[in-house]
């Protein structure tokens, strides 16, 4: 008997290849080439351009070839001159155990870790700022008749400055058309909302005419 | 090299930002409010295709919302008699009419990549031009990094060794001529 999480495993299948654009029917190799491709499962045409990967050969080389002189030894590997150390433990590691993600050279034991706690960069899910500081300007433009906008409208201020930081560190723009128009409307919700705030307040204290 | 934006996939229940890099595409996920990034690295591309479709799912669901409005729009119409309510209603309804209307005659360019680990999908509704850039971007990019790989690689492989010198062969001893 599955239980629920099982059966919800089974469902969400791991990817492994191409598949037909249109109707997700797994592609096998006869059906991965470039041209006019028509998948045999709905008969629908598509446009291809099929690659051959080529698998990237790493040199490994040896204490023996190297020389013991100036050659350090991998961590894991005896006979394997080191290449690198990881950037997180500081081991010497030789080509074999190098595992670069695109953050660095990592050992096998700390890529194992680092996965497990959720550590590794590329393996994170990182809040989002920005749409967050997008929700609460919208959600203060609703709002803003309840003399909640000075409060939606702070909370887009703050949320957009972290976004910005966010993007600005994935290496993008963070002055995009968005971007301005959430801060442009945070600061309506705020002057705005805190002025129709003091003018309700001062009507229903009746010291406005 | 700075992030460039490529393309979204946006849907039903999917927002994607797809962006290139100097060595792979990134995905940018938003569930929620949580973002997780994917690489789909272009010395590992095995496909990319494209193709134009309406979106059956899309379609649907603005069928679906016109239908509920404009059955509202005939109910009062015929509960009242007065066209006015009706109208306000089913006006209700033109922006899904629109919407399948602009999808059906547009309909949207899909360029989905496939690796031998992830996979990536873009999605154009106007731009159509740019979407053909962009699968030639692609397709250079990916075929450019694997000849790069390739290249490497041969210089990686053992030079071969020179064959030995080949020993000077006897006379030949033709056959007397009879």
């Amino acid at each position: 008997m599955l239980t629920s999480a099982q059966k919800k495993r089974q469902i969400v299948q791991p990817y492994d290849g191409p598949y037909c654009p249109r109707c997700n029917w797994k592609l096998t190799a006869d059906w991965i080439r470039t041209g006019t491709v028509r998948c045999p499962d709905c008969n629908r045409d598509f446009e291809a351009t099929a690659f051959k990967p080529p698998e990237r050969k790493v040199r490994i080389a040896q204490v023996a070839t190297v020389g013991p002189d100036g050659a350090n030894v991998c961590a894991n590997h005896a006979r394997n001159a080191a290449t690198t150390s990881c950037t997180r433990c500081g081991l010497f590691i030789c080509a074999l155990c190098d595992l670069n993600v695109g953050t660095g050279s990592i050992c096998p034991s700390c890529f194992d870790r680092a996965r497990t706690e959720g550590s590794l960069p590329t393996a994170t899910k990182t809040r989002d700022y920005y749409a967050q500081a997008k929700m609460a300007a919208i959600v203060g433009l609703f709002f803003g008749f309840f003399l909640l906008g000075p409060l939606f409208g702070t909370l887009a201020l703050i949320y957009q400055a972290k976004g910005r930081k966010q993007i600005r560190a994935h290496g993008d723009d963070p002055w995009d058309a968005g971007s301005i128009t959430v801060l442009v409307i945070a600061i309506i919700l705020l002057g705005g909302g805190a002025i129709y705030d003091v003018l309700i307040i001062l009507s229903m204290m009746g010291k406005l005419h | 090299m700075s992030r460039i934006l490529l393309g979204r996939n946006t849907g039903l229940g999917i927002r994607e930002k797809v962006y290139e890099t100097a060595d792979a595409i990134e995905v940018d996920t938003t569930d929620q409010y949580e973002l997780s990034r994917k690489r789909v690295l272009f010395e590992d591309i095995v496909l990319v295709t494209y193709h134009r479709e309406v979106g059956g799912g899309y379609v649907g669901a603005h069928v679906l919302i016109a239908t509920v409005f404009l059955f509202i729009a005939a109910a009062t119409a015929a509960a009242q008699g007065g066209w006015l309510g009706a109208l306000i209603v089913g006006a209700f309804a033109v922006p899904s009419i629109v919407a399948i209307l602009v999808r059906t005659l547009l309909q949207v360019d899909v360029i989905s990549v496939y690796s031998r680990r992830a996979r990536a999908k873009i999605r154009f509704t106007f731009r159509k031009e740019l979407a053909r850039e962009v699968y030639g971007r692609i397709c250079a990019k990916a075929r450019q990094t694997q000849r790069k790989i390739e290249e490497e690689n041969r210089a990686l492989e053992p030079e071969p060794e020179p064959l030995p010198d080949a020993e000077t062969l006897p006379p030949s001893v033709t056959s007397p001529s009879a």
